[in-house]
């Protein structure tokens, strides 16, 4: 169908604009920082002849990573909501502050936890120890060597991917909708019957990430010795070097992934959005009460078990102030790196994501917004090891583009791949709970579409701008696998260099780095958070 | 702030070396900091590590085969190389300080050059096994007492894809499958690497790990209760693997790349690589050792050729592959 135009009073308005050139700015952004390079190896898979065999390995291989993919998704649902829920809907002293300390576990490298809780939970470590003796067992009750040590692992990696779009999502509810329901019930009917059904798409969305990203996950895998298909790739690079079969692969994963997202579009596309009247006020919160201790632990518990366990667990040998100073002083440089490049990552991944989360919530085209939605969501699931040789293959040629290939916006490149999903998924959330009379009638009273988007969109979308700029600083800031393949000399980042240290054998100052890595990611986003929502509040 | 990243790829500096190592930064970083010191020549490095399989970097390699963007690369493996040399990566250089390393070490016409090699070993836990319970040969290893008692890395990768290839080459393809169905039938413990054994011993997870000698030398450096055991010296012999330097084809600083090259292969560079946490086996004659290190003349060597090891390790690696990675 055509684009419908309206005269009124000699201004054409265009109303529900179908498709237009933010769509094609939508698209390139897409293509140039996460499809060119995917596609180049991706193709390069299906051409050279490598499609995978159905045969029985094929099926263990799926079934294993199904299992871990989505086992982790739901420790990751179960931990996430309730968080999210407590956060976002009781008043708790130190909010801000709980808030941020959800992201921290997102910032610990997988396979830093992964060797933090084997030193716990390894057949000699001291959990097994104290448990065999309790329960007079003849051998290690715990064994993290498998697909239950991977799920517990990577659902407690990931579960702020949920908790923080729930928060995201509870934030940008109309309080009078959830008022309503208070007034003509308790407040548990309002949080079953209003507030649940209209969070489910974040809630649902969160799932997804978190499911796409133990799908993607190698490290820990790895570490565990548990067989899944990023190993599978890994094998095929670092093995037989072949480019091709290694990408051909990662197909399963890309059709997994196309399932997942399909299935999480169908159970959440029905529901109804979060409508939103301006102006929104701040989120209420209810007191406690006797309740605000226990729910500030449960908030923490899980920050706790993903980050501080795994971290303590390293730092038990000697842990000291020395250590911290070595740590420094082998990792200013890469500390500096990472200070640089993931904010200026997130930033442009979020200006990336602008015109595809308007896409995404704006476009009627049938099929156009799940398919941008998918588009941008995917490259989640792919290894960052496909992503780096394709990098190398569009960027290193002669010419302007070694200028690129050569200096750090390589790594940055890598860095708003990781960053981009995560900046659509908060904005498109946020985008969606924008009426569209707003913008339509600013049209009609002669707003252009770039005074439409500074004086109206933007303010409305600061939740999302917000929450994808923090989630994307975090992804960017942890990013590792495409950064090892690509930053010349002088840029590695943070993660490269505890990478490096762990594989040293230098685990006191693994766990110091991560320390570091962790404030250096916590205190921005901590600090965007909250002059954000002190913006939000001022009259 | 872009502008001015993308105008840092554009500074192409002549006093300048860039080198690509899988040499864990750790070691590596204190002799290039001292090639600079020495010639003046700013060093610019990539690393990655051992553990990895050196996956980042050779693949890194032949991605860039096209546009080079490296001078030299330090490996710390050898079989990885000679892929690189078969897919013309490399350039020929004979360096003058290669004279005195055997020919077994270096390539004939100076595609690669071997220095400071590490050694596969038997690494146990001495809290958990005595000196004389240790198995002294890789065979003993698939007796049922070590069921579920044995760990090695991942038999596809680094150092334990080459070693394997070494065992179906020295053994023959029958007694080597053979051997290696033992192994799995034993349930021996795969996991990621070298790194991942040295810790499992380490902890106690499993009494015993198949290793490079420089992995269980940080371990011990570290005061880790273990040990290690130079496997069938009354037979076979222990496979001794080299780290490997060579000149890329086409990188943008040849001359700087091969004056590396020669500082590398210097003796007192293999004395350095020697007394470090790692420990590596010094292939120039005569070059002062630790105490605790084996020289090379100490070591019945497994009698393989690496460029044989080379040509047959995909063969080897897809038959362990099937056997192992179900």
């Amino acid at each position: 169908m055509s684009t419908l135009v309206r005269r009124l009073g000699g201004h054409r308005v265009p109303l529900r604009p179908r498709f237009s050139g933010v769509g094609l700015a939508a698209i390139a952004g897409l293509c140039l920082t996460i499809w060119l390079p995917l596609g180049v190896m991706v193709w390069g898979g299906l051409m050279g002849g490598h499609l995978p065999r159905l045969d029985a390995r094929f099926w263990s291989l799926t079934l294993r990573t199904l299992v871990v993919a989505g086992g982790s998704a739901g420790l990751a649902t179960l931990l996430g909501l309730p968080v999210g829920i407590a956060l976002g809907r009781l008043r708790l002293p130190g909010n801000t502050l709980l808030r941020a300390l959800q992201v921290t576990p997102l910032l610990v490298p997988s396979y830093v936890s992964a060797i933090g809780w084997l030193h716990l939970l390894g057949r000699s470590g001291p959990l097994n120890r104290w448990l065999v003796g309790v329960l007079a067992l003849e051998q290690p009750p715990l064994d993290a060597y498998s697909v239950w040590g991977a799920i517990w692992i990577l659902g407690l990696a990931a579960f702020p991917l949920v908790a923080l779009p729930v928060l995201a999502g509870l934030d940008g509810i109309d309080p009078d909708l959830e008022e309503e329901a208070l007034l003509l019930g308790s407040r548990w009917d309002a949080l079953r019957y209003v507030t649940m059904p209209l969070i489910l798409p974040v809630l649902l969305g969160g799932a997804l990430l978190a499911f796409l990203a133990g799908l993607a996950e190698f490290a820990v895998p790895s570490f565990l010795s548990v067989n899944v298909y990023t190993v599978e790739v890994f094998a095929r690079f670092a093995a037989f070097y072949d480019f091709a079969a290694g990408a051909a692969a990662a197909l399963p994963l890309l059709m997994i992934a196309l399932a997942a997202f399909a299935g999480e579009r169908w159970l959440a596309g029905r529901r109804p959005r979060v409508g939103l009247d301006v102006p929104y006020g701040a989120p209420r919160g209810t007191d406690p009460g006797l309740w605000r201790a226990p729910a500030i632990v449960a908030c923490m518990v899980p920050v706790v078990l993903a980050v501080a366990v795994p971290l303590l667990s390293l730092a038990s040998r000697a842990p000291s102030f020395s250590d911290y100073r070595f740590a420094w002083e082998v990792a200013c440089r890469e500390v500096a790196n990472s200070l640089l490049f993931a904010p200026c990552a997130a930033t442009v991944a979020l200006v990336v994501a602008l015109p595809i989360a308007w896409s995404i919530a704006r476009v009627t085209l049938p099929g156009t917004s799940p398919l941008v939605e998918a588009a941008s969501l995917l490259p989640v699931a792919l290894p960052g090891m496909l992503l780096g040789i394709g990098l190398i293959r569009i960027w290193n040629r002669a010419g302007p583009f070694l200028w690129v290939y050569r200096s750090p916006c390589i790594v940055i490149l890598g860095q708003v791949a990781r960053a981009l999903p995560f900046a659509v998924l908060c904005l498109a959330a946020c985008w969606r709970q924008v009426p569209v009379a707003l913008e339509e009638s600013a049209r009609i009273a002669g707003a252009s579409s770039a005074q439409v988007l500074w004086r109206i969109l933007l303010p409305l979308l600061r939740p999302g701008l917000r929450a994808g700029w923090c989630l994307g600083l975090v992804a960017a800031m942890a990013e590792l696998q495409t950064t090892l393949l690509v930053y010349p000399p002088g840029a590695a980042t943070l993660p490269a260099r505890i990478f490096t240290l762990q594989h040293d054998g230098q685990a006191e100052n693994v766990a110091a780095l991560c320390m570091i890595l962790t404030a250096i990611t916590v205190l921005p986003a901590a600090a965007a958070w909250a002059l954000g929502r002190r913006e939000e509040e001022q009259p | 702030m872009l502008a001015l990243l993308v105008l840092a790829g554009c500074r192409q500096d002549s006093d300048t070396v860039v080198v690509y190592t899988s040499r864990d930064q750790l070691y590596a970083e204190p002799i290039l900091r001292a090639f600079e010191h020495e010639t003046g020549i700013q060093v610019q490095a990539v690393y990655d590590t051992g553990a990895t399989k050196t996956v980042g970097l050779t693949n890194r390699l032949l991605a860039e085969k096209d546009h080079p963007q490296a001078d030299v690369f330090w490996n710390s493996e050898v079989a990885r190389t000679i892929r690189l040399q078969r897919a013309g990566v490399l350039a020929s250089y004979v360096s003058p300080q290669a004279t005195t390393i055997p020919a077994r070490f270096k390539d004939p016409q100076g595609y690669w050059t071997g220095f400071g090699a590490r050694a596969r070993v038997i690494i146990y836990n001495t809290r958990m096994l005595s000196k004389e319970a240790v198995p002294t040969s890789l065979f003993e290893l698939t007796d049922p007492r070590w069921r579920g008692k044995v760990t090695f890395g991942q038999p596809i990768l680094g150092t334990m894809a080459t070693h394997n290839t070494a065992l179906f080459l020295v053994l023959g393809s029958e007694r080597a499958s053979s051997f290696f169905r033992a192994l799995r039938a034993n349930d021996i413990l795969v996991i990621v690497g070298n790194t991942a054994v040295r810790d499992a011993v380490s902890r106690g997870d499993v009494p015993l790990g198949i290793i490079d000698t420089s992995d269980a030398y940080e371990a011990m450096a570290d005061g880790a209760p273990v040990d290690i055991v130079f496997p069938d010296q009354d037979g076979i012999g222990t496979l001794v693997i080299p780290n490997t330097v060579a000149l890329i084809a086409g990188g943008p600083h040849p001359e700087n790349g091969r004056r590396f090259i020669d500082y590398m292969l210097r003796p007192e560079t293999e004395r350095a690589l020697a007394w470090s946490r790692s420990a590596q086996i010094p292939l120039h004659p005569g070059v002062e050792t630790p105490e605790h290190v084996r020289s090379l003349d100490e070591i019945v060597m497994l009698d393989v050729d690496y460029y044989a090891i080379a040509d047959h390790l995909d063969e080897v690696c897809t038959y362990l592959d099937e056997l192992f990675l179900r």
